[in-house]
């Protein structure tokens, strides 16, 4: 019975991480259609935002949060001038832009192993101890990332769906010329859904960091399995990815517990392939008609 | 197909003679002038991933299946060459075809696993997989044989395999030699898989892959079997790339996870997209000029890394048609005629008097006199 409950503990933990971390991803696509490999850079970047605000500024965590915020919007709308905005209109943007940000996270991954080093870290912005449940230990920093995940999810659907900066982006997502016609700023209302993922993604990097340890590379294997998931829920379904993160989460660890620590990513994989074959647009994906 | 089709066609191939037989000359050529065993090495270098990345074209900008797998099957062909090398001690030319039956076979599997998937989503897939193959291999510990007192895993784990044996040019050419063995063999692979691609680019294959690219559901409609023609695809390109796989493990005479990682991964990816997707020069062209980059960056170790993947963003911004495509627009280039200009400025009248003036002035020098009624 305790296995049993360190199982789910352990699963809800990892869930948690995955959870926070496709929240951003399933943003981008929902609006932009855009699969962002950068959003590694973002985790990143928030991470190490944490570290140099506690450990090297000797600053209280109270700033940590709005710093990683601020630092993703900024690289949100970097990314978005610099680079997204110039693919955007061609045929082939879904696949260019995964190409360019492949580029963008080894270019953000090498400037910060010039810049910090490439030594594991261990970043301050976490809780130590836990909650007694029996003989098991639920780690207070999983309630932490748990409830985080739920108030980013929130918020977002909120803005998303309530205010006038989401009903533009999605306005724009699903008839850009239309909604141009209509007198709506295209260009912007792509930033500032590229600034609100970015955002998003460096405070989950804040948690995600938190949990592991804090190292250049660090985003690059949430990235493929935030976006593993992402898929399987149907891209684009912010609810229905945090769910699957919660389910895929526990069946990892389940298998790492069973079969061997090296067998969970694979396990995992192998599941999620043959549900894809199953069901091509993911498990809550909506079916899409293609016109020629 | 009309016969001026066929012309343009013939004309294309025999362009494409001149240009292959140009480069393999220079090619043949270098090693005459003696330019050390670096640079040799280098080149030697540049003709493995030149040949992986044209297969790679095949799949990725020929098929338009935009699967990220290519190394993991390169991987999987070096890696079954160097354990019938040390496993069942073969000779290593006896291994090769071993190596590319397992690459075949894997690209096969990773062809079928994302048959029902579409454009983005291969990309993360295949990613996906490359990646777990690549976790299998750094965590394997447990001891498969044992040499002597020393435990050897089954992959080798994360330093790699070793003591495989290599090609023997060492016997054969001597010491001193050796590299020009290395050197031909590449070239020799090279060229092999360059005309294998090209044949499979003018061939009815594909015809249908490009059908299948720029149209799926045209191309479904009109009887074009997709799931066949993927596996097909992903099949052809295995041979050469694991075959690759094999020649580079026989010349580097180890064979570690390192081929997995994220960074080779994004510099073969660059080749392509520098070169130019779905043309049949650029992945050479586009590997050309990556090598000679990196050969340059190499004494900026720090920030190698960091210049590759500022090349692609640039190439991606500014050049979505990679190097061939700036290439053939040079060629292409010639001063526009003073209608395509008013018609650019939105001054045209639709006046065809006025237009056959301007295009042929020496025909019609005042308008038209015989062609007004």
């Amino acid at each position: 019975m305790d296995i049993f409950l360190q199982i789910i503990i352990s699963g809800v933990s990892l869930g948690a991480m995955y959870a926070v971390g496709t929240i951003a991803l399933s943003l981008l696509w929902g609006t932009m259609g855009m699969m962002n490999l950068a959003h590694g850079s973002f985790i990143a970047i928030g991470g190490y935002m944490a570290y140099w605000c506690m450990t090297v500024m000797g600053a209280s965590w109270i700033f940590v949060l709005p710093l990683a915020l601020a630092a993703g919007m900024l690289g949100g709308y970097l990314l978005y001038h610099l680079v997204v905005r110039w693919m955007f209109e061609r045929k082939e943007f879904s696949v260019d832009i995964i190409i360019a940000t492949v580029a963008v996270a080894a270019l953000v991954e090498n400037g910060l192993l010039n810049v910090a080093g490439p030594e594991a870290k261990r970043q301050p912005f976490s809780i130590s101890g836990g909650l007694k449940l029996g003989d098991v230990v639920l780690p207070y920093q999983t309630i932490l990332t748990v409830a985080v995940a739920i108030i980013l999810m929130v918020i977002v659907l909120y803005i998303v769906t309530r205010t006038k900066m989401g009903i533009v982006i999605r306005a724009v997502s699903q008839q850009q010329v239309a909604s141009q016609l209509m007198g709506v700023n295209v260009m912007s209302a792509f930033a500032q859904a590229m600034m609100l993922a970015g955002g998003v993604a460096a405070i989950s990097g804040v948690l995600v960091t938190g949990a592991t340890q804090l190292f250049p590379g660090v985003g690059f294997d949430t990235t493929i399995k935030a976006l593993v998931i992402c898929i399987i829920a149907g891209l684009g379904n912010l609810r229905g990815a945090i769910f699957m993160a919660f389910v895929l989460g526990l069946f990892e660890v389940a298998v790492q517990y069973i079969f061997g620590q090296q067998y969970g990513f694979p396990a995992m994989l192998s599941l999620v392939i043959v549900l894809l074959i199953l069901r091509p647009h993911g498990l809550f994906g909506k079916e899409t008609v293609e016109r020629v | 197909m009309n016969r001026s089709a066929q012309n343009t066609k013939r004309k294309e191939i025999w362009r494409d003679f001149w240009v292959g037989l140009a480069f393999v000359a220079i090619a043949v050529l270098i090693p005459v002038f003696d330019p050390g065993n670096y640079i040799l090495s280098q080149i030697t270098l540049f003709f493995i991933w030149a040949a992986v990345v044209t297969q790679w074209n095949l799949v990725f900008g020929v098929a338009g299946v935009y699967s990220l797998a290519q190394m993991a099957v390169f991987a999987i062909g070096g890696y079954a060459t160097g354990m019938m090398g040390l496993y069942a001690g073969w000779n290593l030319w006896a291994a090769l075809p071993i190596g590319a039956l397992a690459a075949v076979i894997a690209s096969f599997l990773i062809g079928a696993a994302n048959l029902r998937l579409r454009g983005p989503y291969i990309a993360i897939m295949t990613l996906a997989i490359a990646q777990v193959l690549y976790a299998l291999i750094v965590t394997d510990v447990e001891c498969f044989i044992y040499k002597g007192k020393l435990c050897l895993n089954f992959t080798g784990g994360a330093k790699g395999l070793i003591q495989y044996g290599d090609f023997g040019f060492k016997e054969l050419l001597g010491f001193k030699y050796r590299v020009l063995g290395d050197y031909y063999l590449g070239l020799v692979l090279l060229i092999l898989g360059m005309l294998f691609a090209l044949f499979i680019m003018y061939g009815p294959l594909g015809a249908t892959f490009r059908a299948l690219r720029d149209n799926r559901i045209c191309a479904e409609a009109r009887g074009v079997d997709r799931v066949r023609n993927q596996l097909l695809v992903f099949a052809l390109s295995g041979i050469f790339t694991g075959l690759a796989g094999g020649v580079y493990a026989g010349i580097q005479r180890t064979f570690g996870p390192d081929v997995l990682s994220s960074t080779l991964l994004l510099f073969l990816l660059s080749m392509m997209v520098v070169g130019g997707r779905g043309t049949k020069w650029g992945p050479i062209l586009g590997a050309g000029a990556l090598m000679l980059v990196d050969t340059i960056l190499r004494d900026f170790g720090e920030i190698r890394v960091a210049g590759l993947s500022l090349i692609i963003l640039v190439v991606m911004i500014f050049l979505p048609r990679g190097l061939v495509g700036l290439v053939e627009d040079i060629f292409r280039w010639r001063p526009q005629s003073r209608w395509d200009e008013r018609v650019k400025d939105g001054i045209a009248r639709v006046d065809f008097r006025e237009f056959q003036r301007l295009r042929n002035p020496k025909k019609h020098p005042l308008g038209t006199s015989g062609n007004n009624g």
